[in-house]
């Protein structure tokens, strides 16, 4: 902004007012400091006066997410932007993760610049590089099994890296005299470039491990600022908002709201906060200053208020001001908290003939989780909360824990039948969770191949301890069992709608049956007349070895169903249950009873009987009676 | 600095200025170490007399209303002081007060902060690794410890948590129970007698209904202090001998009780504190709920917890009080129905928690059986 100095001493809000030509509105969010925050750090107060149980919970990525698309959706020239510290010193829903999944979280939030803050370098400048610019993290040159989970990434095993650009303008490469990432970024309005300028502050090698600042260099942050103007000038740029790890507090006897500026953010005594000193250097040209690392929130603008409470009643002032800057204009200078709890909302007005900025309206805003919009909005777009969710869960401490050992891979590849491995030991999970009278009294059960997921139940080396993780991995879709009453006519036509043709089904999807259940189909037979035969061995499955309670009975022989009208208990999930993939007639199954999720009979079925010091699971166990499906010419 | 030393500057601290006078020289020498070791620091506000005066003070203030069981005026005193200084010792003056006021997940998540920004602190790392560990993170917790223990070898401090948290029920005690970091919540409540002890563990399934153990509760006086350190007589309303269940008259605030009893396999919980000491936060353990053991009325326990503490609670997926701990097994809801006569269940599971939520759901719900005697 060019404005000489005998107007300095007027407000900001002034410069618009004098203002007539055309302009442009810009949208700057930003926030600082979010550390890793993907869930709520709780509750917050716009200022002290607000009693702890009226204040808000606030934060979480989601919310983040869903309040910072409300305030693009008003305008669609907008850019997200941050002031540092959105990495290091966070949860361990993030930490475990080397920090991936925040990154991945702030790429769906829509941030595009970010300054570098102290915490960026904790782990050292080359990881950085890599959460900047996606890649598996390497333990000793062993890839970190967590890292590359991928839940935000293109795919399983991936990390994408930071879409948004990590900006430090002051930190030089010592060797290469180059600075570690860019040092600004651009972006245009209505064809009027607007610069970002990202930094941390120069003391940065005194607050974090001297091997995370190794071999660079941190300048002054004023003197990095004003040596980077007539470059910007020299590209037709003349709106200018420095992003910079940097902050104050608010310190007069005022209540700290948000949108206050208390004692213009002074220190006791009356001397500049570590901020007021960078902008009291900085040229003339800077239009706004977006700071951080002080977790405070603050908003010295044209917006800024002064909020006392005088025997009990609140009063709200508005007192319009900023920070001096070398010509002691006042500059906007705004802070967000820290943990993702409030967004700075501010309006560049920048005149498109000038391409400079007229007036700057800045208002530090909740990221208010009771808020029934952005609640809504969470609702109708959860994937940031999936996000955060799966995160989540792979960092529970269940995720680790061991359930069983098999002794060879078990994948999810079937023979030339359809059984699968993997899908013979989930049916016999099914079987044993519904086999009691009070959960079903199931004789048999039946899974679909399409839920039995990639890769199966496998490991590095056998034999290999199954974690819940890899369960999960297998069987994610949080089913749950239904047991019902089928006719062994029923059975029959469920086995035959497993073929191309017959009754509408479109795709051959083999169902994975039970220890108990053999039956053969014709490859060459017509449809719904491919079964052959089908017999069922009452067996007890949760004893180990699996024991036969019963003799074999034959259902089908020859194609031709023995006793047409006979019931049976059987079990699927309840994708099933309701007619999915095609098989309708479970569709009419009887005397329905819900039952525990998929997941949690497999977890008992293993836990129970093949978890050390207890022998592993071995599908060559003859009591496993595999294979169960064969195939005929 | 040895642990009564500190104790005793920390005691004058609490006490605030008024007492200043009765400063020895040695006592002043060790104020002035521990505040430059408190205030290690590049916040250049640490040099001003007059705010880190208020500081002190304010911090006192926080001490001293978690004392009284305030969180509320804690949490303003500590932000206050947090406006004053950026430290870890306000820091993690807010984490226990969160903690204090039940909020597990956002102490945790603070405190993840503190440890990880407060690298010239030894126990802000040592606090996380005692938070991880209580919410059944003991693979974080351990590594969260190795990380402190590997820049501050020989602290005190990082010393007796490490080996409290190589027990299988850690106590908090000696140092570990001074400020800033202490690693319990501060007593509050009904003023216990010399030679109380920890007993047993137990939880309120229903306003002023608790039940714990019945071979715990044979002594004549007794009390239970909740996960927030809140202590109330309690009196026995009747023994359920064929269970082994005493039910107890106490007032607060009970956990949701489960409609049904899990299914085999399904992730469960279980929560109980260690005995011996004093207020304390309880343990949470994380696993897989056992099937039926054939006996009678029991389930296998399922999850890999120690032995060692009578009672405790067993929590489903939604972290619903689902039934009691007895060493390796546990009494399931449908087997405690007789004393669970007239609690309205709450909603069937729907939603899986995570184990942070089903600890801070349940917090002020565990408690201690203490007697005397």
């Amino acid at each position: 902004m060019k404005i000489s100095r005998l107007a300095a001493a007027l407000a900001v809000a002034a410069c618009s007012l004098a203002h007539a030509g055309p302009t442009v509105t810009v949208k700057v969010i930003g926030f600082n400091d979010f550390h890793g925050n993907l869930q709520s750090p709780g509750t917050f107060g716009v200022n002290t006066t607000v009693p702890a149980a009226q204040r808000p919970a606030v934060g979480g990525a989601e919310f983040v997410a869903a309040a910072v698309a409300r305030l693009k959706a008003g305008n669609p020239n907008n850019v997200v932007v941050g002031a540092g510290d959105f990495i290091g010193a966070s949860p361990l829903v993030s930490a475990l993760f080397f920090d991936e999944p925040s990154i991945e979280s702030l790429n769906q939030i829509g941030l595009e610049f970010n300054a570098v803050g102290n915490h960026e370098f904790d782990k050292g400048s080359a990881e950085l590089r890599r959460l900047q610019n996606g890649g598996c993290k390497a333990t000793r040159g062993v890839p970190d099994p967590n890292s590359c989970r991928g839940l935000g990434s293109g795919a399983p095993g991936t990390f994408d890296g930071a879409k948004f650009k990590w900006l430090s303008a002051n930190v030089v490469e010592t060797a290469t005299g180059r600075t570690l990432l860019p040092a600004y970024g651009i972006k245009t309005f209505n064809g009027v470039k607007v610069a970002f300028i990202g930094m941390t502050l120069k003391a940065t090698p005194s607050i974090v491990t001297p091997t995370g600042v190794a071999g660079l260099t941190f300048n002054d942050e004023a003197a990095t600022v004003n040596a980077l103007v007539p470059k910007l000038r020299a590209q037709g740029i003349e709106s200018i908002v420095v992003l910079v790890h940097q902050g104050g507090f608010q310190s007069s006897p005022n209540l700290g709201d948000i949108n206050g500026c208390d004692g213009n953010l002074a220190v006791a005594g009356g001397g500049a906060s570590d901020i007021g000193n960078i902008v009291a250097k900085l040229d003339n040209a800077v239009d706004l200053v977006i700071s951080g690392h002080t977790h405070a929130a603050y908003n010295c603008s044209a917006g800024t208020v002064d909020v006392r409470s005088v025997a009990g009643a609140v009063t709200v002032t508005p007192r319009p001001t900023g920070l001096p800057n070398k010509v002691g204009r006042l500059v906007p200078v705004t802070s967000a908290s820290a943990f993702g709890r409030v967004l700075t909302d501010v309006d560049l007005t920048i005149d498109t003939a000038t391409r400079d900025v007229v007036s700057v309206a800045a208002t530090n805003r909740l990221v208010d989780r009771t808020d029934p919009a952005l609640i809504q909005a969470v609702a109708t777009n959860p994937t940031t909360k999936n996000l955060v969710d799966g995160y989540a869960a792979l960092a529970s401490p269940l995720a680790g824990q061991v359930i069983g050992t098999i002794t060879t891979a078990l994948p999810n590849t079937a023979n030339a039948a359809g059984e699968m491995p993997a899908g013979s030991l989930i049916a016999d999970a099914q079987l044993m969770a519904t086999q009691p009278a009070g959960l079903g009294g199931a004789v048999a059960a039946f899974m679909n191949p399409g839920g039995v997921r990639n890769p199966g139940f496998t490991g590095a080396a056998y034999p290999y301890a199954l974690t819940y993780g890899d369960a999960f991995t297998t069987q994610p879709f949080g089913n749950s069992l239904v047991t019902m009453t089928l006719t062994a006519q029923q059975l029959k036509d469920l086995l035959e709608q497993q073929f191309v043709g017959c009754n509408g089904q479109t795709g051959q999807r083999i169902l994975q049956v039970s220890n108990g259940v053999k039956y053969s189909w014709s490859a060459s037979a017509a449809p719904c007349a491919k079964v052959v035969d089908l017999s069922l061995t009452p067996t007890d499955v949760s004893v180990v070895p699996p024991v036969s309670t019963g003799v074999a009975e034959e259902i089908v022989r020859a194609g031709l169903v023995l006793n047409p009208t006979k019931t049976y208990r059987v079990t699927v999930n309840n994708f099933l249950a309701t007619g999915g993939d095609g098989f309708t007639v479970l569709t009419g199954g009887t005397a329905v009873l819900g039952g525990a999720q998929d997941i949690d009979a497999l977890i008992a079925y293993l836990s129970s009987g093949y978890k050390a010091p207890a022998p592993a699971y071995d599908p060559a166990d003859p009591a496993l009676k595999l294979p169960r499906i064969t195939r005929l010419p | 600095m040895t642990g009564l030393r500190r104790r005793s500057l920390l005691a004058w601290l609490a006490a605030g200025p008024g007492v200043a006078a009765a400063e020895t020289a040695s006592e002043i020498r060790l104020r002035e170490l521990m505040a430059q070791r408190a205030a290690r620091v590049n916040d250049p506000r640490v040099d001003q007399a007059a705010a880190m005066a208020d500081r002190a003070a304010l911090l006192a203030t926080g001490e001293a209303a978690l004392v009284r069981g305030d969180t509320d005026a804690a949490q303003l005193a500590f932000e206050r002081a947090a406006a004053l200084l950026h430290a870890a010792d306000t820091e993690m003056g807010l984490v226990r007060t969160w903690l204090q006021a039940g909020e597990y997940r956002r102490a945790l998540a603070f405190c993840a902060h503190t440890a990880g920004g407060h690298r010239e602190a030894a126990a802000p790392g040592a606090l996380y690794a005692w938070l991880l560990r209580l919410g059944g993170q003991l693979d974080a917790g351990r590594r969260t410890l190795a990380l402190a223990q590997s820049r501050w070898a020989g602290d005190a401090v990082v010393d007796a948590t490490a080996r409290q948290l190589a027990s299988a029920w850690p106590v908090a005690d000696g140092v570990l129970l001074d400020t800033p970091h202490r690693m319990a919540p501060q007593p509050t409540g009904d003023t216990l007698p010399a030679g109380h002890r920890v007993v047993a563990s137990g939880v309120r399934v229903a306003p002023g209904r608790v039940l714990v153990p019945a071979r715990s509760v044979a002594a004549a006086s007794m009390w239970v202090r909740d996960g927030l350190g809140r202590a109330a007589t309690a009196t026995v309303e009747r023994v359920d001998t064929d269970l082994g269940i005493a039910v107890l008259a106490a007032p607060g605030h009970p956990a949701g009780l489960a409609a049904r009893d899990p299914f085999a396999g399904s992730p469960g919980y279980t929560v109980a504190f260690s005995e011996g000491g004093d207020a304390a936060w309880p343990w949470l353990h994380a696993g897989f709920l056992g099937a039926s053991d054939r006996v009678a009325r029991r389930r296998r326990l399922g999850i890999d917890a120690p032995a060692g503490a009578a009672g405790g609670g067993v929590f489903n997926a939604a972290g619903q009080f689902a039934g009691l701990r007895d060493g390796d097994s546990w009494l399931p809801v449908s087997a405690l129905a007789p004393l669970l006569a007239g609690i309205e269940p709450a909603a069937p599971v729907t939603v899986r928690v995570g184990a942070d939520e089903v600890y801070e759901n349940v917090l002020g719900s565990m408690v201690q059986l203490i007697v005397t005697g």
